[in-house]
């Protein structure tokens, strides 16, 4: 058994973040990369999807191989764990931390907490991007907004975001900290 | 799903009435009823039923009018995204708009039960913008009552929920701290009410992260499950009657006003009503309520706890079927049916029929006097407490007692949950191994039942029942034994008898008064009436164990398929071996024998090899067979080459033994020149036989046995009618086929399915639903 390294960051596998606030849907924090790091909130935190909970500093990692991923426990390096959609993470705390894969047009996944705990930075779900993520009313949207009636894309290119609203639109850019209005949507975008 | 009332358009609302006048939100205002109703006329026979009915349409004429034309236009565009974005930011222009558009988008949805979707997310302040120091607003959370509704931050992270009362709303202040100073855990909290500094109104409150109760049942279009149901119902019931005993009254509860703050049931929008007015109505109280959820009497101005109780029967009937008790295609015909219909209670099981019957009543004197009561009639008619009905809380929480903080004396959870399962168990059953258990705790008893146990094992165990015969003797000597000795035995178990009963009866008085409680017996109860772990099927056993192979590291799949090659070599050289001693069994073997066997061998291992090696690969799915099929098709074209490479190598007669049994044509003279197998005809003879096989099943590490005699039979089968159609000497195809799919299955890990099974069971500390699947826990043979 050997312990997985407290800085899982590698050159190959850099994580970018943001966060994107969606107006009557939540705040996500968004991360890219094939690896991540999880943890409980404490002082000197250096994990990547950090949760105020009773979790262990570093947790574990999650990691994406092609379209699947992949849970590390600290515990049990040697050991992965693979999480399908509506998996519970097993971390052994009182934090109940979900995977989600909504869509089969996208890898990309989204972690979502139950119980009374929150991700720090104050968002409502963490968003493990691989190029797009689908923001929308229905369940197969990365980001459910129920009560929005129309559905964007937002896509990655270049660490540069874009979006467009449905299948026909067009993409516009995402600038930071201004908040963009994409028919019944209207998300802000900033740096994490 | 529910279909909901669509607001009336402004003309309709001008017939219904005259004039119209602009009132906060989406509900009606009544403010100043005349009541002078005699209370104990029944509304179907009431003269005043259409006056009373008009009195509460007249409220729709203060509705505003939807906007003009051009400025809808505008606002369209606006919610539409046709505006320029290019810059991303959003001028002042646009929020103007937008929220001038709130003012109509509020009524438009509030009185729409279940249809949200056209609400636009515009609103006034964007993220980052501080309006009320020194909360930063991060986002937009929704429209509620009064204004627009935001989540904040303060500078030290608090995460709040910020409600800008708009449309010329005036805060009465006086009084507010009563709704201000209300702490219930069934109750957003409120912690302030400020301006900013252009004079406007913020309410500070608790900041809920879950879903309301609307979307949820948007969801759940046949209503909630009853533990669900039973949790809600408690939650709203508990927040609502705290109000009430803090002299309030809610006067809107509505799904959209009752959150689910993961896993805890919250009231929210309580109590300001009543002291939010518009400026030009000279501080007369306004009313508020939701059609659907409104009780009768509002039309008479009677705004007391009765009309929450009338909600709350709209609520838990909802809860149950996801529809309302009185539905329409307009409010008119809604609020007729809240006058005069009775609910169509058909399929609501007791206790909940007469619970709603009652909170339904037209006469708010028939109703519950209080929440508490209503809550306790559900439990009186069940017979069990109403934490017992399913009040298990969602995430492992548990909710408060049915009346919150009124109420301290729940049970402990855990009691309670031991309490209900024995509960549900048989009481002859549960009678019985309470005797059981009494008796087994004395030590005598249970050194005896132990031996009993031993004796019974070696009686029933495996070397007795090879000695059937040994089993007959013993019991002809002990019953030889005890009639011979009749005369002493007898005597000697009453003496045992007569000295155990007052024994016993002295050790239960005595040693059992003072034995301490065990928590123990606790635990042994909730182990032994735990819910049966769920065996599951065994397609989703393989889909459990595919998953661990799909996360399987891959130098651990490397080093597993090492170990395979090298397994499959002594396989394949040990069958070869094990052919060659059968056949040569009292006779000498000759050279060119060995090298046959040899090169039977050679194929074995290379067929072997590449099986194994593509099992590996395709062991974390179930794949597709065709484009397995034309792999293995591949396969067997390079088994079949290295098949005559080492022919011709060790020289082996390859024009010998071409002998078909069905087929007695002539051979293709391209593939048989001279009556010798060409190298193609190996390579169609092997690629045939590996397509029409599915050998990913014999490597798959899921598979049934470790060793498929069946499977075996089939590859024989299958390389005689190859050979049939392209022969090759010596009926090595027949021979590389059952060896192949010998060595493949001795060779290939195999997930003993019934011996994890059996040392789950083996294992109480296991844990999840599956039997014998826990992470990592799968083993490999």
């Amino acid at each position: 058994m050997s312990a997985i390294k407290t800085k899982p960051k590698t050159p190959q596998s850099p994580v970018s973040r943001w966060r994107l606030w969606v107006d009557g849907c939540g705040g996500y924090l968004l991360v890219t990369g094939v690896q991540w790091s999880v943890g409980g909130l404490s002082r000197a935190s250096t994990v990547d999807i950090c949760v105020q909970a009773d979790w262990p500093r570093l947790a574990g990692q999650i990691s994406r191989r092609g379209a699947d991923y992949f849970w590390q426990g600290q515990r049990s390096a040697d050991q992965k764990i693979l999480l399908t959609d509506g998996t519970q993470v097993p971390v052994d705390g009182s934090a109940l931390m979900t995977l989600g894969k909504p869509s089969q047009l996208s890898d990309t996944a989204v972690l979502a907490l139950n119980g009374h705990h929150r991700f720090d930075q104050h968002v409502d779900g963490v968003v493990l991007v691989r190029e797009t993520i689908l923001v929308g009313p229905g369940s197969d949207c990365h980001l459910r907004c129920r009560d929005a009636s129309d559905r964007a894309i937002l896509q990655l290119k270049d660490n540069q975001w874009y979006a467009k609203a449905g299948l026909a639109g067009e993409f516009q850019k995402l600038e930071l900290g201004c908040r963009v209005v994409i028919q019944s949507l209207a998300m802000t975008l900033e740096l994490a | 799903m529910n279909k909901t009332a669509k607001q009336p358009n402004s003309s309709e609302l001008q017939n219904l009435g005259e004039s119209s006048a602009p009132i906060a939100d989406s509900t009606v205002a009544v403010d100043r009823v005349e009541n002078d109703v005699p209370e104990k006329t029944t509304l179907d026979q009431s003269p005043w039923k259409p006056r009373l009915m008009n009195t509460l349409l007249a409220k729709l004429k203060e509705i505003p009018e939807p906007p003009p034309a051009s400025e809808s236009q505008a606002v369209d565009k606006t919610l539409k995204g046709e505006m320029d974005f290019g810059d991303g930011s959003l001028d002042f222009h646009e929020a103007k708009l937008s929220h001038q558009t709130d003012h109509d988008e509020v009524w438009l949805g509030e009185t729409q039960a279940s249809d949200s979707t056209t609400r636009s997310m515009t609103f006034t302040y964007s993220p980052g913008s501080t309006p009320l120091p020194p909360y930063t607003i991060r986002r937009g959370v929704g429209m509620g009552g009064f204004g627009e509704v935001y989540f904040a931050l303060s500078d030290a992270g608090k995460e709040v929920a910020l409600k800008r009362i708009q449309r010329n709303l005036e805060i009465e202040l006086r009084g507010v701290s009563q709704c201000l100073n209300l702490k219930h855990p069934n109750l957003v909290a409120l912690f302030d009410i400020c301006r900013d500094s252009k004079d406007e109104s913020w309410v500070v409150m608790e900041y809920v992260a879950g879903l309301n109760l609307r979307q949820i049942l948007d969801e759940s279009p046949e209503g909630l499950s009853i533990s669900e149901a039973n949790r809600w119902i408690r939650g709203i019931g508990a927040g609502v009657h705290h109000l009430h005993c803090a002299g309030l009254v809610h006067r809107d509860l509505k799904p959209g006003n009752i959150f689910d703050d993961l896993g805890q049931v919250k009231v929210g929008d309580y109590g300001l009503s009543k002291f939010i007015s518009t400026s030009h109505r000279g501080g007369h109280t306004e009313s508020v309520g939701t059609f659907h959820y409104m009780a009768p009497e509002i039309g008479r101005g009677q705004y007391g706890r009765e009309i929450d109780i009338y909600a709350l029967g709209v609520l838990l009937f909802e809860l149950l079927t996801g529809r309302v008790p009185f539905d329409g295609e307009s409010c008119h015909e809604i609020i007729v049916k809240h006058l005069t219909a009775l609910p169509d209670l058909t399929g609501i099981a007791d206790p909940y029929r007469a619970t709603i019957a009652r909170c339904l009543e037209k006469d708010p004197g028939k109703r519950f006097s209080s929440v508490a009561e209503m809550l306790s009639s559900l439990e009186n008619i069940t017979g069990e407490s109403f934490e017992q009905q399913g009040s298990k809380p969602t995430n492992g929480y548990h909710s408060h007692s049915v009346l919150g903080a009124a109420s301290s004396e729940s049970e402990p959870i855990d009691a309670i949950l031991i309490a209900a399962t024995v509960k549900a168990g048989s009481t002859r059953k549960a009678g019985q191994q309470k005797a059981q258990d009494d008796l087994f705790d004395e030590p005598v008893a249970r050194a005896v039942q132990t031996s009993w146990h031993d004796f019974h094992r070696w009686w029933t165990g495996n070397s007795r029942k090879s000695d059937p015969y040994g089993n007959l003797i013993l019991v002809l000597i002990w019953v030889l034994i005890a009639i011979t000795q009749f005369a002493w035995l007898v005597p000697l178990l009453s003496v045992i008898a007569c000295g155990y009963v007052p024994y016993y009866v002295i050790w239960k008085m005595v040693l059992q008064s003072k034995r301490q409680p065990k928590y123990a017996e606790a635990q042994r109860l909730a182990v032994q009436y735990a819910p049966q772990r769920k065996v599951v099927s065994p397609a989703a056993w393989a889909s459990s164990v595919r998953n661990e192979l799909r996360a399987k590291p891959r130098l651990n799949r490397l080093a597993e398929l090492n170990t395979s090659w090298i397994a499959a070599t002594l396989s394949a050289f040990g069958l070869a071996g094990a052919a060659g001693a059968i056949r040569f069994y009292n006779e000498p073997m000759p050279a060119q024998s060995i090298a046959t066997y040899a090169w039977l061998a050679i194929i074995v291992l290379g067929a072997t090899f590449a099986i194994l090696s593509l099992g590996k690969l395709w062991e974390c799915d179930d794949g597709e067979p065709l484009t397995r099929r034309l792999v293995l098709a591949g396969v067997g074209v390079a088994v079949g080459y290295l098949a005559f490479v080492m022919g011709e190598f060790l020289m082996i007669p390859l024009d010998r033994a071409l002998v078909r049994d069905l087929d007695s044509t002539s051979l293709s003279p391209s593939l048989y020149p001279e009556g010798k197998p060409t190298v193609s005809a190996f390579v169609m003879h092997f690629a045939l036989l590996f397509a029409v096989l599915r050998w990913w099943k014999p490597v798959d590490p899921l598979r049934r046995k470790r060793l498929s005699l069946w499977s075996v039979a089939v590859a024989v089968f299958v390389g005689w009618a190859v050979h049939q159609f392209i022969p090759i000497p010596g009926a090595i195809g027949i021979m590389v086929a059952g060896g192949t799919a010998i060595a493949v299955q001795l060779s290939a890990p195999w997930v003993n399915r019934k011996a994890i099974q059996h040392d789950s069971r083996h294992n109480q500390s296991a844990e999840g639903n599956f039997v014998g699947v826990t992470p990592g826990g799968s083993r490999h043979v």
